[in-house]
């Protein structure tokens, strides 16, 4: 039988593993309230960024790097209800894209112009989720990771971390007042850098001249205009990937006015990253070879089967558009046409 | 003016006036400023009403033109394939996807077909005219008017490097993935980016530009 001193031993030993169970749970529960408030205000923030790079003027420089190389690129933004951009490259050929409400314009170096309408009437820099309507945190963490300084402007970073390979993360540089983003890296699951861009000069909220949002005068020598738009195909996609890394899924299946019979574009997305498949016919049927081709963050897969080529791309890794590209299949209700 | 020439001008405007007339009303352009500047504001009016980019007009429009018909024989074969290719129709079998993301020199005419040589054959064929619209199809314009601003502030000065176009493929495939993919309410950190800078060179030597595996 216990004595005494035993009792009161036992007695403070069970009241202390009771205190710290109860402060590991108050500590638990401080740290989920902690994620869940940091994933909602990341959420918010990614929101916040959404909408004020398509409201807000703003004009500066910014570097780009990819794969051990920097690009330097100006752009121009004029916010409202018809926005106007315009992206310039400032080393190498001179490349530029405009966008004045639905037309997009890309002009190359060599003076040739294409024209297109874009339906969705989004910006250049950047296409950012409607982050308060995704289910990010079934695929990615979403967390607040500081503050820094970018381009003169106080900034808050909001890191997005994928769950597994089959996505990038990302490292965003948000202004602290307006959200504007400042800076992003993108990176792979392992956190190793893929690319990034930073402004080097900003001035947020000065208005663009309108001479700052047209092209020069002897870019306008071959312009040409892109077939019609796409519209949404009228029945069920012919092609379907079967077996999409998870969280991936049919958003939208459309085909260009002025295709071909067959021809269809598939977007798969997991409600931050998308992933194009443009079905096409050939005109012939040579032994084209399988193809993973690769820059910075974008990811090709095309191949070949019968007389159709199909083009898988998107900035996701290469897992993704490999798993895919070989889960596409022939819908049994829907046989494309031979 | 007469109505003939009117009716000549705006059946131009839409793309459908027949070749030999065309090279009458652009010699009649470039010799009666009555007529190029009715020419400029049909342009105006047609741009205004639809909405469109306003664009400047070369002082010189009506001689470039003729010279694009001159040349048209040598490039409407390829400019038909290319706006074919933009439209997600049929492709030219023997270009490979890694034609899509390089360009620039290459080496011996040896190379593995679909390898990036195919890049730098393609590359350089670009959509040089318009072909007729199709139905529904929007048309930008090919001259534009006279607009009261003067060209754009950002000089290309001290970058003489030579272009190097980027595959009008990948531009079409680049533009209708990003389009959709907003519509859808997705996103993408820099759209539109690779669009800018220039390609990568493969015979450059920089391993890390970009990576091709042939499967």
């Amino acid at each position: 039988m216990p004595n005494q001193s035993e009792e009161n031993v036992r007695r403070q030993s069970i009241f202390d593993m009771g205190i710290r169970r109860g402060l590991l749970l108050a500590l638990g529960a401080l740290i989920s309230c902690n994620v869940t408030a940091q994933v909602q205000q990341g959420a918010e923030l990614l929101g916040q960024m959404a909408s004020s790079v398509r409201a807000l003027d703003y004009q500066g420089s910014l570097v780009y790097q990819h794969a051990g190389r920097i690009d330097t690129l100006r752009v121009f933004h004029a916010g409202g209800t018809r926005e106007q951009e315009r992206l310039i490259s400032l080393n190498g050929p001179r490349n530029e894209v405009i966008r004045n409400g639905n037309n997009v314009t890309c002009i190359q170096a060599d003076d040739s112009a294409i024209v297109y309408t874009s339906t969705s009437g989004r910006g250049l820099l950047p296409l950012v989720p409607e982050a308060a309507t995704s289910r990010l945190d079934e695929h990615y963490t979403i967390r607040l990771a500081g503050s820094d300084r970018v381009a003169g402007y106080a900034a808050d970073i909001v890191e997005v971390s994928p769950r597994d390979g089959f996505r990038y993360g990302y490292r965003l540089w948000l202004e602290k007042e307006t959200r504007l983003l400042l800076r992003s890296v993108v990176m792979d699951q392992g956190k190793r850098q893929i690319e990034q861009f930073m402004f080097v000069s900003l001035d947020i909220g000065k208005t663009p001249a309108a001479t700052d949002l047209i092209p020069r005068q002897r870019e306008l020598l071959t312009t040409t205009a892109a077939p019609a738009d796409e519209v949404n195909l009228r029945g069920p996609p012919t092609w379907s990937a079967h077996s999409p890394p998870a969280g991936f899924t049919l958003r939208s299946a459309r085909r260009s006015a002025a295709s071909e019979a067959g021809a269809q574009h598939l977007v798969y997305s997991d409600g931050l990253a998308s992933v194009s498949v443009y079905v096409e016919s050939m005109e012939s049927t040579p032994d084209l070879p399988v193809t993973l081709a690769n820059r910075g963050t974008l990811n090709i897969y095309s191949f070949s089967r019968d007389s159709w080529r199909f083009t898988v791309l998107g900035d996701v890794p290469a897992a993704t558009v490999t798993a895919i590209a070989e889960s596409l299949k022939a819908n049994a209700a829907s046989r494309p046409p031979p | 003016m007469s109505q003939q020439i009117r009716e000549q001008l705006s059946t131009l405007m839409d793309g459908e006036l027949a070749r030999d007339e065309t090279l009458f009303l652009m010699r009649s352009l470039q010799q009666k400023d009555e007529l190029a500047s009715s020419w400029s504001n049909y342009h105006l009016a047609r741009q205004v009403l639809r909405r469109q980019d306003v664009f400047l007009l070369p002082a010189d429009f009506s001689q470039r033109i003729l010279s694009q018909l001159e040349d048209e024989r040598v490039h409407v074969a390829h400019a038909g394939r290319w706006l074919r290719w933009a439209g997600g129709g049929a492709i030219a079998a023997s270009v490979a996807v890694v034609a899509l993301l390089f360009s620039g020199p290459r080496g011996g005419q040896g190379d593995v077909p679909g390898e990036p040589l195919a890049a730098s054959t393609n590359a350089t064929q670009q959509p040089a005219l318009m072909a007729a619209p199709r139905p529904g199809e929007f048309r930008a314009p090919l001259i534009s008017p006279a607009l009261d601003v003067q060209p754009a502030s950002v000089s290309s000065q001290g970058f003489a490097s030579p272009s190097a176009p980027i595959d009008p493929r990948l531009q079409s495939y680049l533009i209708r993935h990003y389009d959709a993919a907003a519509g859808n309410g997705q996103s993408a950190m820099l759209p539109y980016v690779l669009l800018v800078v220039p390609p990568p060179q493969p015979n450059a030597g920089d391993a890390g530009e970009g990576t091709v595996e042939r499967r």
